[in-house]
């Protein structure tokens, strides 16, 4: 594009449905949006992101001969994709493209004075006008990608993730900190309708990775530390050895797919009579004596005797039911406490369950588990205010007032079953720091979108399976993991990756090589080289780079400048804002 | 590698079909319907993020018409499936819109023409389309359809008002039905689900009192593309409802009609009792249920939220009947307070009634239960997978999910069947 070209905009207000339009009074920021200086088109629609808004722009682009679009709706995370994909199709570089943002910023802050912030909108929107004047054409920077991933985490979830890359053809480092894969399912015992168990699967998964050339599996393992970006991560993982040694191994990776699980919630001492009696136990502990291979060969056994009737306590750390407890739901606990008491029935006819639940929350199908153990005599309290529990001494007594018949009731059992939920692993911490990844208020890790994105994480390159992101039993986990193997896939298919080229990039004429910008840049993608003349200055590895602008603010000399948030960019938009136009 | 075949244009079959196009592999997606969307698109917003339904699945959509690896088969029915895992034969058929979809521009001109006024499916017969028509603005394709049931020249001979002023010239009463055979290595069926019938619980007569709503039809109501454009309005006046009841598990959790959870509606009730509070500020809404099954992430704390910040009122009860009073049209449900073991009869004057989910099976291709879900081989490895290898079902059609499930599930499927795609 010639510099002398004359600057043609075209501007698009959205109505959002009426998310905008019930407040905005549009057509009169239309009319606004029309006397502002190089604005040759605008126009309003019920849904610009819909195909015939997109359609509306690509056309106006051709007939109106635009060389800059401003579309004023949602957040550019949202949408900004796709009307830089519109300015594409319509031949024009993507980056002449410019947003206000008057949903989030306006309307839905604003609903109670629509007058108000009907002129917002327009201020908003002559602040993008006024940028979008001095927009540059960009190009897409491109890198090469690594065909191999790296999950982190042999539970199920990372397992089955490995099992599809392998298959696809992909090489795959699975890093895993225990000795053993699996992770927490080898001791759930036998799972709901089946007579499969929790490690059955875990096997039968394993069997297919072990011998494969693809797998390459490090166990006593972690990553100590991850560089690059999507297409091309440089890992280095730790291998514990015998006595005491350790290896560091470095490798790269395409894309990374964290799958490190949950801790079982551990009650604190007390809690519903936890450790004050061995008459007390969890449900995952339960799971383990239940099983095969567990403490007891699968015999029931707590404290030594074989209970003649059981009380399950549900939302054990789940639902802020003690002031220990966890807001969220498990997910989980009332299904698997439903199944094995129903394994339980089946093997021991003549114990009495009690079953002390808040909401019985065995959701889809599941409803059926309820159903059987309602036919099978198990009997349900339904509290408000969590049980109490009282070790005697010869039994347990539970106390509780049942809400339904509205009576305190007490009920004595020879055991008590927690049903515990599900926690952040203790190392999650660690992982969302070094992967730059976010948590949420949960303390799991958090998704791109929780509804469309929910194995992706908001770092690009990186994916999410398991229980990482929240509470999910076992199908649901292995679901994910091959979800998430999917997403991996889509970039290790490819043979480079194109990365936004919205980064830092130093005018070498001006900078003093002074170094503040290296010193406070949060991703390290800055270095100070020194040229052949001994000249300092500083240079940004652009897939290193994230754009976050902390250079560019911090640069003294205004050497450092950010694509697309150019000083003369941001300034426009400041004196738009102020001065009006 | 070899295409893959996805069956249903939901969000799970979109997601299916983004994922493998992504991965190179390339896609055929068919849709029974003149556009794909599914019953995302007749979402108002969705839970627990309150996001917009249609502004964060239309960009799917759109994404889906633009990859150069799918091919988008709309208004087209699956016939037959033969073959094997990397061989599979499928015969199709592509239904005649009556308008050659290269030429039509989906201005609509068409659609203001034509005299014939049909129920709107698409908004659960609570207002009128065309008998040419374009499903709802954000459709894709945006081709308009002729519905040959209604149309006055199928039915009379007469008319043609629609070629008359199609500016492009792109109406063709002499469309024939079209069968076209695919060959995949591996098949992906979304088919998803629709309402069970709310008249099978007659003692709340849906169908019989005007003030009655299925939870799909309020979600309408709630859209500012429904048939009122956002009005929250009673059907028997026209006038903003003041109380509003909704009930849970209409036809879930009910031995007569289906014992499974719908896993989706605790939420979607919630959801539009904020939404509907966010409309009519002063309007009172009760949620009657069982048990409160926040069970996603996320989904506990929207719930507490609209207790506390919406004034949403939670009676924990299964209501035991409607009736209507003849002159308001008012709805007084009898119910048994179960927290204070108290029968109660309470006056509403609008009753949104949760129904349940039934999954719409491909018929004669997979295994199904007793309330024809799909089954599934090994779900705890393979939870996609169907007892027919290289055939995977995702979303409603294997058991009630939400949405970030069916999304994850299609991700999933999306894996397994680019396996097969990538050895063919």
């Amino acid at each position: 594009m010639k510099v002398s070209e004359e600057i043609r905009i075209g501007v698009y207000i959205c109505h959002c449905g009426l998310n905008i339009a019930g407040v905005v009074n549009v057509k009169e920021v239309v009319e606004y949006v029309k006397t502002l200086p190089n604005v040759v088109v605008a126009k309003d629609y019920v849904f610009m992101c819909s195909a015939p808004g997109q359609a509306m722009i690509k056309e106006d682009i051709k007939k109106h001969k635009l060389n800059r679009v401003v579309v004023a709706a949602c957040s550019p995370s949202m949408h900004e994709p796709t009307f830089r994909g519109v300015l594409s199709d319509a031949g024009l570089n993507p980056y002449l493209f410019e947003m206000a943002n008057i949903r989030e910023h306006c309307s839905w802050v604003h609903p109670d004075d629509k007058e108000a912030a009907t002129e917002k909108a327009k201020e908003l929107v002559r602040m993008a006008v006024a940028k979008a004047r001095l927009l540059e054409p960009l190009e897409k920077i491109k890198s090469a990608v690594r065909p191999a991933v790296l999950v982190i985490g042999g539970g199920v979830a990372g397992l089955r993730a490995t099992l599809d890359l392998i298959e696809r053809g992909f090489d795959v480092y699975l890093v895993e900190k225990r000795s053993v894969l699996g992770g927490n399912a080898v001791k759930l015992g036998e799972l709901a309708y089946t007579t499969l168990t929790g490690k059955d699967v875990v096997n039968s998964l394993v069997e297919k990775i072990k011998d494969n050339p693809k797998a390459h599996i490090f166990l006593n393992s972690e990553v100590e530390k991850v560089d690059g970006s999507i297409g091309d991560f440089k890992v280095t993982v730790v291998r514990r050895l015998e006595e005491g040694k350790e290896e560091k191994i470095e490798l790269n990776a395409g894309a990374i797919i964290v799958a490190i699980g949950y801790d079982p919630y551990e009650p604190a001492i007390g809690e519903y009579g936890y450790k004050t009696t061995d008459k007390v136990v969890t449900l995952f502990q339960l799971m383990d004596i239940l099983s095969e291979d567990g403490p007891t060969k699968g015999e029931l056994l707590i404290g030594g005797i074989r209970p003649k009737s059981l009380a399950f306590i549900l939302c054990v750390g789940s639902l802020s039911t003690t002031p220990n407890a966890k807001p969220y739901c498990s997910r989980m606990c009332c299904s698997a406490s439903l199944k094995t008491i129903l394994k339980i029935k089946e093997k021991y006819p003549d114990i009495d369950v009690y079953v002390f639940y808040k909401d019985m929350r065995t959701y889809g199908k599941e409803e059926d588990l309820y159903w059987k153990a309602i036919e099978n005599e198990v009997k349900f309290i339904r509290f408000d205010e969590a049980p109490s529990v009282k070790p005697r001494d010869k039994f347990v007594e539970v106390e509780a007032f049942d809400t339904t018949i509205q009576e305190r009731i007490a009920i004595p059992v020879d055991a008590v079953v927690l049903a515990n939920g599900m926690v952040p692993a203790a190392d999650i911490e660690k992982i969302r720091v070094m992967l730059k990844i976010g948590c949420g208020a949960d303390g799991f890790l958090k998704e791109a979108h929780l509804k469309l994105r929910p194995v992706e994480a908001l770092t690009d390159g990186i994916f999410l399976a398991g229980v990482a992101t929240g509470p999910k039993n076992i199908i649901e986990s292995v679901a994910s993991g091959s979800a998430a193997a999917a997403k991996a896939a889509t970039i290790v298919t490819k043979e480079e990756i194109e990365v936004e080229p919205l980064i830092a990039r130093v005018n070498e004429d001006v900078c003093s090589g002074c170094g503040v910008c290296a010193a406070l840049c949060p991703y390290e993608a800055i270095t100070i080289e020194v040229k052949e003349d001994g000249k300092r200055i500083s240079k940004v590895n652009s897939m290193l780079c994230k754009g976050c602008g902390t250079c560019a603010a911090a640069c003294p000399s205004g050497a450092m400048q950010q694509s697309g948030f150019k000083d003369n960019q941001v300034m426009a938009q400041v004196v738009a804002a102020f001065r009006g136009e | 590698m070899k295409p893959v075949l996805v069956v249903g244009g939901g969000i799970a079959g979109i997601q299916a079909s983004l994922d493998l196009a992504d991965q190179g592999v390339k896609v055929y997606l068919v849709e029974k319907t003149p556009s794909i969307g599914g019953r995302m698109a007749q979402l108002d917003k969705t839970f627990p993020t309150l996001d917009c339904s249609s502004c964060i699945l239309t960009p799917k959509m759109v994404a889906v018409d633009r990859h150069e690896n799918i091919e988008l088969i709309t208004y087209a029915e699956v016939k037959e499936i033969t073959g094997e895992p990397g061989n599979f034969k499928v015969k199709v058929l592509k239904k005649p819109r009556y308008v050659d979809v290269d030429k039509c521009t989906g201005c609509g001109e068409c659609v203001m023409k034509c005299p014939v006024k049909v129920p709107n499916e698409f908004n659960l017969g609570m207002d009128m389309r065309k008998a040419i028509y374009i499903p709802f603005p954000q459709a894709v394709p945006l081709k308009a359809t002729i519905d040959p049931e209604h149309c006055l020249y199928f039915t009379k001979g007469v008319c043609r008002v629609c070629e008359r002023f199609c500016p492009p010239k792109a109406i063709n009463f002499n469309q024939k039905p079209e069968e076209v055979e695919l060959n995949v290595a591996a098949i992906i069926i979304a088919t998803g689900f629709s309402l069970d019938d709310a008249r099978k619980k007659e003692t709340y007569g849906y169908g019989v009192y005007s003030n009655v709503y299925t939870n799909l039809e309020f979600e309408r109501l709630l859209s500012s593309t429904g048939p009122t454009k956002g009005e929250v309005v009673r059907r028997s006046d026209g006038k903003h409802p003041k109380k509003i009841a909704f009930i849970q598990c209409v036809c879930s959790r009910d031995e007569l009609t289906n014992k499974y959870c719908s896993a989706i509606c605790c939420m979607a009730s919630t959801k539009e009792a904020i939404l509907a509070k966010e409309h009519l500020p002063d309007v009172e809404c009760t949620i009657f249920f069982m048990d409160v099954r926040a069970f996603g992430k996320g989904y506990q704390e929207f719930f507490e939220r609209a207790e506390r910040e919406f004034n949403i009122r939670y009676v924990r009860s299964k209501p035991a009947k409607i009736e209507e009073d003849p002159k308001t049209k008012n709805l007084i449900i009898t119910y048994e307070d179960t927290t204070s073991t108290k029968y109660v009869r309470e006056e509403f004057d609008m009753v949104i009634l949760a129904v349940g989910v039934r999954p719409i099976p491909l018929e004669g291709v997979l295994k199904l239960d007793e309330y024809n879900f799909a089954e599934i081989k090994e779900p705890y490895i393979d939870p996609v997978a169907t007892p027919k290898e290289g055939i995977f079902v995702i979303g409603m059609l294997s058991g009630p999910k939400d949405i970030p499930d069916s999304v994850t599930q299609a991700s999933a499927a999306a894996m397994r069947a680019s396996i097969l795609a990538a050895r063919g």
